[in-house]
């Protein structure tokens, strides 16, 4: 069983389009539709390599979810998948941990690479 | 400029029908060909590139799909809509998600709403305007009515793909003294780079 990716995004179509790339790359895949979903599925499953978050949700969007895992003693990596380009929001989601940015559309092969590198990493 | 302080509602503006402040048509035909083009640009990116050219318009009755997200501001509000016919979501559909369920399009339709929105706001960024957007919601059936965008400038945007007619409607309200440039000094350049690791 290859490493747990955690793909959180309130739209199916992401998670589906996401979840097929990484699934295909050997990653065992986990889905969460916003940031309260992603909290609680993470304590029932801590053993997750890399989460794949994007911004725009309902209930908690990504950037308050990676501040709240900010919180946490051990975490993820974070890959935040979003529309947005603002600097600004880029630079708050690095000031909370984020280890990368990639903006929607996603190629498949460019979310595979970054998602070997990232759950990689020590 | 505050929401309260912009013209009255005077029910249905068509920017070609009535010339309206200057600064604001400008702003309009300005956004309206950055959504021309992003959508063209996001068709491609899905396989399903403009192949002809197409008499601007709403869609005509059928079976559709549709969805709309809204953006607003300090100096600009308004929604996006997407339509296109459930055969071409399903074209789409298949090269991408590969799930092809009513409701599985219809997050489709919301999703491309999301990322053409998500495009245009990237770009007016760069021209000093600073939208936030909501998200997406979606519509299925044969008897789609969209509502009247009251005093908004509205247009329709067509094209042609090789898996039918896209169709999107960009309704806005523009603060009459914005002036969208790159020279602006609330000008931001917007990341475009498709992946950025720190």
């Amino acid at each position: 069983m290859g490493d747990v990716v955690m793909v959180v995004d309130d739209s199916a179509t992401v998670r589906s389009q996401a979840g097929r790339a990484l699934a295909g790359a050997g990653f065992s895949v986990l889905e969460a539709t916003d940031g309260v979903d992603a909290l609680e599925k993470l304590k029932a499953t801590p053993k997750v390599a890399l989460i794949v978050c994007d911004v725009n949700m309902p209930r908690m969007n990504g950037i308050e979810f990676i501040e709240s895992l900010a919180k946490e003693a051990s975490r993820p990596p974070v890959l935040m998948l979003t529309t947005e380009g603002h600097p600004q929001l880029i630079q708050r989601a690095k000031s909370f941990g984020a280890k990368g940015w990639m903006i929607k559309p996603f190629k498949p092969e460019l979310l595979v690479a970054a998602a070997r590198k990232l759950a990689a990493a020590p | 400029m505050l929401k309260g302080q912009w013209p009255a509602r005077r029910g249905l503006r068509s920017v070609e029908n009535e010339p309206f402040f200057g600064s604001v048509n400008e702003a309009f035909e300005t956004t309206s060909g950055l959504v021309r083009e992003e959508l063209a640009e996001l068709l491609a990116r899905f396989g399903a590139p403009s192949t002809t050219p197409m008499a601007d318009g709403p869609p005509e009755r059928g079976r559709w799909i549709m969805s709309s997200i809204g953006c607003s501001g300090h100096e600009a509000r308004g929604a996006l809509t997407l339509v296109a016919s459930p055969a071409f979501w399903r074209a789409i559909a298949d090269r991408s998600s590969g799930a092809s369920s009513d409701a599985m399009l219809s997050d489709l339709a919301g999703e491309m709403a999301n990322m053409l929105m998500g495009r245009v706001r990237n770009r007016l960024l760069a021209l000093g305007l600073e939208i936030h957007q909501a998200t997406p919601t979606c519509a299925f059936g044969d008897a789609i009515v969209l509502s009247d965008p009251g005093d908004a400038h509205t247009r329709w945007l067509s094209f042609v793909t090789r898996g039918g007619a896209v169709h999107a409607r960009l309704d806005a309200f523009f603060s009459p003294d914005l002036v969208l440039s790159t020279a602006s000094e609330r000008a931001v350049q917007a990341c475009d780079t498709e992946l950025v690791l720190f």
